[in-house]
């Protein structure tokens, strides 16, 4: 084969083998509601416990600056644990790099102080549901999202038997 | 809207079983994410992200039946297919509307949200809604009554908006996407919407051609098919230069900078 063709395809696999995480956006309000910021989280908006997680801050306040402000954030586990992670402060945008150490509800909480007063408190409950397994067993799934599951399958069943011995009369009414 | 004809035939009728099939659909996705993502917050973000593309795959079907019929002609399975297109469209109106629905009650909090949003997002769900607004006239617009109090004329002419509705939702999907920021979704979305554009420029011509035979002219048709591919095309590959994707300008900037930071910081 063609060596400039192969260099292709291997460049080629090469970019969808190996992509980069990307994350969605969850808006968070503070507490006084007035200002919102979006959270994204990497690996794809769902953490995975044991590895290095990244959560960026985009806060929608033009006069936080790392000049005159500070960020505080801090990670709570189920226990009751708390955390105090390192973070960044660029423009009005926060990150930090965090590894959740066991599945389970972790609540997320960056403070924005301006000179010791406190501008923004926004809060986020994050569950970790990949990764080390912790001791306390939290997934459960709800019986209606079984339910639902169940009729769908057989009313699509039912619907494609009834579409199935119509074909004939379906394929000669339906026709433009 | 529907006459009794129409209802007794309603087994005999294929649109009939895709606007079932996307019924269904929309409840398994629903069902299927809840039963399997215990965080509400994630269950939101997937269940709005698979309605957004199956939303998309519904319209791209709808677009592409036409010029495909002009090529290959009026086969069996074309009529059946353009006679589904109605069901297709609603059904695409229906996933987009459940889209925006979760995305904005569950992922932003409702309309009050929308404020506290980044002016890009703002845009971006702007384009969303106008596209989304498309799609619903026509859905409401695609039966057969409608169709002869408008007159055909008007109608087709409603139906024409489709092109702005789909250029709005490219440019919706890319700003504040996140899956588009991966490469090789940046590539594999890119084959079928060069794919979609070829086609179009296509029957433009075609029809072009037909009310001015001077077109016919294999070099004239061609050259101007072959310019309006590639300069389509191109626009799409040199979307990113000309409207920033909000994740990969985010990640881009503090993606490097953040990783110097101790992993455990437990208290």
């Amino acid at each position: 084969m063609n060596r400039r063709l192969l260099v292709l395809l291997a460049a080629c696999a090469a970019v969808l083998l190996f992509p980069s995480g990307v994350s969605a956006h969850v808006l968070i309000k503070d507490r006084g509601g007035g200002t919102g910021a979006i959270l994204h989280l990497n690996p794809d908006d769902d953490p995975i416990a044991g590895e290095r997680a990244l959560l960026f801050f985009d806060i929608r306040d033009d006069s936080i600056s790392p000049e005159s402000s500070q960020a505080r954030l801090t990670i709570t586990d189920d226990q009751g644990v708390a955390a105090v992670v390192p973070s960044e402060l660029a423009g009005s945008s926060v990150s930090a790099n965090y590894v959740f150490p066991r599945q389970g509800l972790y609540e997320v909480k960056l403070v924005i102080t301006r000179d010791g007063k406190t501008m923004h408190t926004f809060l986020q409950s994050q569950r970790v549901s990949r990764g080390i397994i912790g001791n306390v067993i939290t997934n459960s799934t709800p019986a209606w999202a079984e339910i639902g599951l169940l009729f769908t399958l057989l009313a699509a069943a039912l619907t494609a038997i009834i579409a199935f011995n119509r074909r004939k009369a379906i394929n000669q009414y339906s026709k433009w | 809207m529907l006459s009794r004809q129409t209802i007794r035939n309603l087994p005999n009728n294929n649109r009939f079983y895709i606007l079932i099939f996307s019924v269904l659909l929309s409840l398994f996705v629903f069902c299927l994410g809840r039963s399997q993502i215990p965080g509400d917050q994630l269950f939101y973000i997937r269940t709005e992200q698979l309605y957004g593309f199956i939303a998309v795959t519904f319209l791209y079907i709808a677009l592409v039946i036409s010029p495909v019929e002009k090529i290959i002609g009026k086969r069996e399975w074309i009529k059946n297919l353009l006679f589904a297109r109605r069901a297709i469209g609603v059904s695409a109106a229906y996933f987009a509307f459940l889209h925006a629905a979760v995305a904005l009650w569950g992922q932003i909090g409702g309309f009050g949200g929308l404020v506290l949003l980044p002016e890009r997002f703002v845009w971006a769900i702007l384009f969303g809604a106008v596209a989304l607004t498309v799609l619903f006239l026509m859905a409401a617009t695609s039966f057969d009554r409608v169709i002869a109090f408008m007159t055909f004329r008007k109608w087709k002419w409603l139906h024409r908006f489709v092109y702005l509705g789909s250029v709005l939702i490219i440019l919706h999907v890319w700003m504040i996407g996140t899956h588009v920021a991966y490469d090789w979704v940046q590539i594999v979305t890119f084959i079928p919407l060069s794919l979609l554009f070829g086609l179009e420029a296509w029957t433009i011509m075609s029809k072009l051609s037909e009310k001015h035979p001077e077109f016919k002219a294999k070099d004239y048709f061609w050259t101007i098919v072959a310019c309006l591919w590639i300069i389509s095309s191109l626009l799409l590959l040199m979307l990113p230069a000309l409207v920033k994707n909000y994740h990969s300008e985010h990640h881009s900037e503090h993606g490097g900078s953040s990783h110097a930071h101790r992993e455990d910081n437990r208290e």
